[in-house]
């Protein structure tokens, strides 16, 4: 094997030139060998250039974003900049969001709202009607800029042909941006030859191979139309925080920028908050996760056509950080059906359940109306004519662990063993590593809990937790979705800070039914929180609708109701899912130690 | 093959035949060559060999002076004994001062026992001013 380091290269071009010159030795202090170190030097520096180039060619193993980036073009795949975080905002004429305005005010695209340090745009125009107390608005992270550029024949002096702008700036949002040419809103494709005739308004955008910007490409009056000299081209887009932009506590973004005028011109204040998180920001897309990502997207071909396309392609869009999608077979397979049965309601109904993960507290989000809107434009232009998607919310179950920790080892003290329990049930148990519908059994854990270290032996057992909110003023759907659940064991609780205690407000009686607790333990005559004819079938966790009459008083859209339940295998037993849409997680552990 | 053919080498100062290929010395004329450019070595200019050279330079930098003179003939006689390949003996090394043109004049006899030949050199060297 010819080797081509730097000694190799020089004692093969030694070897020729003595040759050359009769067999004679060199010195070592001469002319002919510094010449040939020279050139071996040069040699061996191209040699490793190749190396480099040859390597940064190839998918597997090239290590340069810029590789990655400019290969993804093979794979027909557009890796992500920075994603803006997404929510909602509830905005109002009424400070307490419970009044309407006698007339229509128009609320438009790329309205800012902000908490003071982080912005975040409308991604669209929006009305609030008479009659409406408030609307909600979804939004994505960012501070709205805009970018114009006059076409000058200085700057295309060879003629406007595939015309070719640049926007320097690496936090160009993903999702939410205009280019309009002369106050015309043009539209983006995939690339300039797929412009459906001479005179569409297309243009291509793609990130510049660093993520130091983006590039806006346009046509040639063959694929799509030309630019002319003279015209202004406009970008519209956000400046994102990216992953820094998350926003993990309601009520946070209250500021609404700008004048506000309704139909009759007449100046109207608003108000706003935003009703939830707003996550699901990020960097741009790493080279690992490109390098998984482009082979994905080049399977599904750009089409939904599978399951794995949908996730695929759901997954590629950045709305949602897990999903799961199923149809008729699954469906036939959940039922116990022989595959191919014909289901009239479920013919060509898509199923999605995602889901975002809050970075902080490591819970799930599901996708929100907005989100789904998002999704939905996301996959219209991809999926079948005649496929139907639905979501379905996913179904988190939190799982308590009760264990009786023995430590036999004393190398380990009872601290030390204790938080490597607590660390590794938590993130063995995160979101991030269960999957949808995935069982735990018993056998499982209990050998997983047996193989931390520091743990002789143990008991543990596990309880419940459902997290929910109201649908309308107090009232949840209640439906656990879980066989055999405990009598005596369901409690429901609420809160309206993340930073309160949780208040119990009803638990069942072992007996289907769901009785209030008293309001205040210490006051016999504080009342009861009322539930009538809420009832809890512990066959199958179904409640069906809770509403709760008497006890609560705050704005419903501030609680979060909490349902812990058990099962009748909890001691020492399996979580057996029943649906699709649900996962487990760990949500907190009581740990006992003891030394033995 | 005679001893004298055991060395090649191009001059180092790019000397041309007649004919148009570049001049080779072989013998005691390619080992006075090599001598050459040792004395005329900066420390760290060989590929890959930083600590190969550079044993006269430093002393050209300085201000004349007998003592410099010294100086160079010792950096002379030890750097050729650590450093220069294949072995020679020295048997004479005169470092004269040009005060006035500010060249060292250096004077070198030996004799190479692998070419079993005895070998002069002359070389003026230029104090570098800083």
């Amino acid at each position: 094997m010819i080797n081509f380091d730097y000694q190799s290269i020089l004692d093969r071009m030694v070897d020729s030139l003595k040759v050359k010159l009769g067999d004679t030795d060199f010195l070592f202090f001469s002319t002919n060998l510094r010449i040939l170190e020279t050139v071996a030097e040069e040699l061996t520096e191209t040699v490793r250039y190749d190396e480099y180039l040859t390597r940064e060619s190839k998918w597997n193993i090239a290590r340069n974003i810029s590789s990655l980036l400019t290969q993804s073009e093979f794979f027909n795949y557009s890796p992500h900049r920075k994603i803006g975080s997404n929510g909602t905002i509830r905005v109002s004429s009424d400070s307490a969001f419970d009044g309407d305005y006698p007339v229509t005010i128009t609320i438009p695209k790329y309205t800012e709202f902000t908490n003071g340090e982080t912005s975040f745009a409308s991604s669209s125009q929006r009305i609030l009607s008479p009659g409406q107390n408030f609307i909600d608005i979804q939004v994505v992270q960012g501070v709205p800029k805009i970018q114009t550029f006059e076409i000058t024949s200085a700057q295309f002096p060879t003629g406007t042909e595939y015309a070719v702008l640049e926007v320097n700036n690496d936090s160009i949002e993903e999702s939410l941006y205009d280019v309009k040419v002369n106050g015309q809103l043009w539209t983006r494709i995939e690339h300039i030859r797929l412009a459906e005739s001479a005179t569409s308004q297309n243009f291509v955008l793609r990130n510049k191979n660093d993520f130091s910007g983006i590039q806006i490409e346009f046509g040639n009056d063959v694929f799509g139309k030309k630019l002319e000299i003279g015209d202004i081209v406009t970008l519209e887009y956000l400046e994102t925080k990216g992953e820094n932009g998350n926003i993990l506590e309601s009520g946070n973004v209250n500021q609404i920028l700008g004048l506000f005028t309704d139909a009759n011109d007449q100046v109207v204040t608003l108000y706003a908050s935003n009703i939830s998180t707003i996550i699901g920001g990020t960097e741009y897309e790493e080279a690992e996760s490109i390098r998984v990502n482009a082979p994905r997207s080049y399977q599904t071909g750009d089409r939904a056509m599978t399951r794995l396309d949908y996730q695929t392609l759901i997954i590629r869009s950045g709305a949602v950080d897990r999903v799961i999608v199923w149809g008729e077979t699954e469906v036939n397979e959940d039922r116990g059906n022989p595959p191919g049965t014909y289901l009239p309601l479920e013919e060509n109904l898509v199923y999605i359940s995602g889901f975002n993960i809050n970075p902080i507290t490591l819970s799930g989000t599901t996708l929100t109306v907005a989100g789904q809107t998002f999704l939905r434009d996301e996959l219209n232009p991809l999926k079948g004519p005649t496929d139907i998607i639905r979501f379905v919310d996913t179904q988190f179950i939190y799982i308590t662990f009760h264990c009786t920790i023995f430590v036999s080892d004393k190398r380990y003290s009872l601290e030390e063993a204790r938080a490597n329990v607590e660390n590794g049930l938590r993130t063995n148990y995160s979101l991030e590593n269960t999957a949808f519908r995935e069982n735990l059994y018993f056998s499982q854990y209990y050998e997983y809990i047996n193989s931390i270290e520091g743990v002789g032996h143990h008991r543990t057992n596990l309880s419940f937790t459902n997290l929910l909110s109201f649908n309308s003023a107090y009232a949840f759907d209640l439906d656990l979705a879980l066989n055999n659940i405990k009598p005596n064991s369901v409690k429901i609780s609420v809160r309206t800070q993340s930073s309160d205690p949780w208040t119990l407000i009803a638990q069942d009686d072992g007996n289907f039914n769901l009785i209030g607790e008293q309001i205040d333990p210490s006051d016999s005559g504080s009342g009861f929180y009322n539930l009538p004819g809420a009832t809890i079938n512990y066959a199958d966790g179904f409640g069906g609708e809770i509403l709760v009459t008497f006890g609560l008083n705050d704005n419903y859209t501030l609680y979060q109701i909490r349902v812990d339940f058990e099962l009748e295998d909890s001691t020492e037993g399996d979580l057996l899912l029943t649906q699709r849409q649900q996962i487990y997680s760990y949500y907190q552990s009581n740990i006992t130690m003891i030394a033995v | 093959m005679s001893d004298s053919r055991t060395f090649s080498d191009f001059t180092s100062s790019a000397e041309f035949e007649p004919n148009g290929s570049l001049r080779i010395v072989t013998g005691t004329e390619a080992l006075v060559n090599s001598l050459r450019m040792w004395i005329a070595s900066f420390r760290g200019e060989l590929i890959r060999r930083p600590a190969r050279g550079g044993y006269i330079v430093q002393w050209l930098m300085k201000p004349m002076s007998e003592e410099v003179g010294i100086r160079i003939r010792e950096a002379i006689q030890e750097g050729l004994f650590e450093d220069f390949e294949p072995r020679i003996t020295i048997t004479k090394v005169r470092v004269i001062p040009d005060y006035e043109n500010q060249f060292w004049n250096i004077e070198l006899e030996g004799y190479s026992s692998l070419l079993k030949e005895t070998f002069s050199l002359s070389e003026k060297l230029r104090r570098i001013s800083q």
